[in-house]
């Protein structure tokens, strides 16, 4: 018997109104559990993927299909119940900064509520005690009273992996977790994401700059460029060919 | 190298007429200035027979007159709850206004458009003119002062809270909107809380300004100590001017105290 995949792209294009073609026909199913990780050179299409398939985008063509329903075209309340599924994790954390850090975990709970109560900001007993349990496990207990915008980078983005897991995500999908981080926070960070998410068998896609934390993390790589698959393979195939090919001549120095 | 050449125009910019900008706008406004005096036909001698009148004003408003006390507090309390309700008001709508009209928010461009008019109006047209309009529709008294302050910060309040609202990180909308958040639960968990200290300090500020209207909004009958004022000239008993002065000052003065407090503590 073989296993479904979690998330199924079939030649998911993009083309934004002033005519970037981001995407030009991508295609790969994601499997359940599995740790992904996309790299790729700025602009190469990587944050335009995740961003059309939980619909910040609107994918311009191609087809999605989550969990075995088609997701390509939907909106409204359908749309909602999709995106409470789908954890997303920014590059700049986008945590609101000034609602406590416990607030912030527990927004992950507002798909789940009726509009009302959520805008009241009447969360469960239940749902409080499981956002603290939360930030606790990414090591932020001590924390959860403090105001957002106090955190420090590496610490902002744990409280975004902790809303994701509240949201009970099924698929993670982080955008370039660690690229406003020093290395020790994206080592934190890194671990975190990667651990959590394990534990908890969920699935998630990663966009990355770094090769070498791919390989560390990542099950499966994907490399994109110019909007097009052009790699994917296990973390010890990804070579130095692969690397040059995806990132031009200078190799591994790959900031622009 | 070159023989570079200095002319007085790399020294001083391109020509002699671009340098004498601030000259051509002093006689520009001075212009003005002179033309309005002799529009006016003001006189002279007017201006300083009344100069000596003002002497006499003076003397006899001294001392105030404050045995009238415990006439004036009463009125005195209604301007305040007239500017209060008045803002209340003109802040709850203006936030739906705000919300509606902020450009990366709004249900609709168009809706936008026409909030925007429509706050420009209501800023457009002074609070006086809104109070002797409501006046003639609900009558004399505190509600139409109400009323006119109420719509006369809409039109501010409104492009304000629009305004905060369009300068908000995109990033922490699309984060809230990617958990699975309502249009409803978006604007109340990440755009209000986003906006607060903006929102907060705006409305103080109206406050403060509606607190100054509500004082002379009484002079054309709508209620509060505007009309005592008036009274007071109307009768020649200028010790009573001074101390119903001095009261509008006080008030005037601790809610902008106050409000500087509060807007100190919020950030």
């Amino acid at each position: 018997m073989s296993v479904q995949p979690i998330l199924s792209v079939t030649d998911l294009k993009k083309t934004f109104p002033d005519g970037t073609r981001a995407l030009r026909g991508v295609s790969i199913d994601v499997m359940p559990g599995e740790f992904l990780v996309m790299i790729g050179s700025s602009g190469a299409g990587k944050s335009t993927f995740l961003r059309c398939i939980n619909h910040l985008f609107e994918p311009s063509g191609g087809r999605i299909v989550y969990n075995g329903s088609d997701i390509s075209k939907i909106t409204g309340a359908k749309l909602r119940r999709l995106r409470r599924e789908l954890g997303m994790i920014f590059q700049g954390y986008n945590l609101v900064k000034r609602l406590s850090t416990v607030e912030n975990v527990l927004l992950g709970r507002l798909g789940y509520m009726s509009s009302i109560s959520g805008a009241l900001g009447l969360y469960s007993k239940q749902d409080r005690e499981r956002a603290v349990e939360l930030l606790i496990r990414v090591g932020l207990g001590e924390q959860r009273f403090k105001r957002a915008d106090q955190l420090s980078g590496g610490q902002q983005q744990r409280v975004g992996i902790a809303k994701a897991i509240a949201q009970n995500a099924r698929l993670v999908l982080a955008d370039e977790p660690i690229a406003s981080l020093d290395p020790k926070a994206s080592d934190t960070v890194m671990n975190y994401l990667h651990e959590v998410t394990r534990e908890e068998n969920i699935t998630c896609i990663v966009n990355l700059h770094q090769v070498d934390y791919a390989k560390r993390f990542a099950d499966r790589i994907v490399g994109l460029k110019d909007g097009e698959i052009t790699f994917i393979g296990k973390p010890e195939e990804v070579t130095d060919e692969v690397i040059r090919d995806l990132y031009g001549e200078k190799g591994d120095q790959i900031d622009e | 190298m070159s023989d570079l050449k200095i002319v007085a125009q790399d020294l001083y910019g391109r020509s002699p007429m671009r340098r004498l900008v601030p000259l051509w706008w002093a006689l520009g406004l001075t212009a003005l200035f002179v033309a309005s005096i002799l529009g006016m036909n003001l006189d002279i001698a007017r201006i300083i027979e009344g100069g000596a009148r003002l002497v006499v004003m003076l003397g006899q408003m001294f001392p105030p007159d404050f045995s009238i006390f415990g006439r004036i507090i009463g009125p005195a309390i209604e301007t305040l709850y007239v500017a209060i309700l008045g803002t209340f008001l003109g802040v709850i709508f203006s936030l739906v206004v705000g919300v509606l009209a902020a450009h990366n928010i709004t249900p609709h461009v168009t809706l936008e458009i026409a909030l925007k008019v429509f706050s420009a109006f209501t800023r457009a047209v002074p609070a006086l003119i809104w109070a002797l309009l409501f006046i003639v529709a609900v009558g004399l008294g505190p509600l139409p002062g109400i009323l006119a302050l109420a719509i006369n910060s809409i039109g501010m309040l409104g492009k304000v809270f629009a305004e905060s609202i369009e300068e908000i990180d995109r990033g922490q909308i699309e984060a809230v909107s990617a958990t699975g958040a309502t249009p409803l639960q978006i604007i109340s968990k990440a755009i209000i809380p986003s906006v607060t200290p903006a929102l907060v300090s705006w409305s103080l500020f109206r406050l403060d300004i509606n607190i100054r209207y509500s004082a002379v909004l009484g002079v054309v009958g709508a209620g509060g100590i505007g009309l005592e004022l008036v009274r007071s000239t109307r009768m020649l008993a200028f010790d009573e001017t001074l101390t119903i002065t001095i009261l509008i000052f006080v008030m005037v003065w601790a809610v902008e105290y106050i409000n500087n407090k509060i807007r100190a503590f919020i950030r």
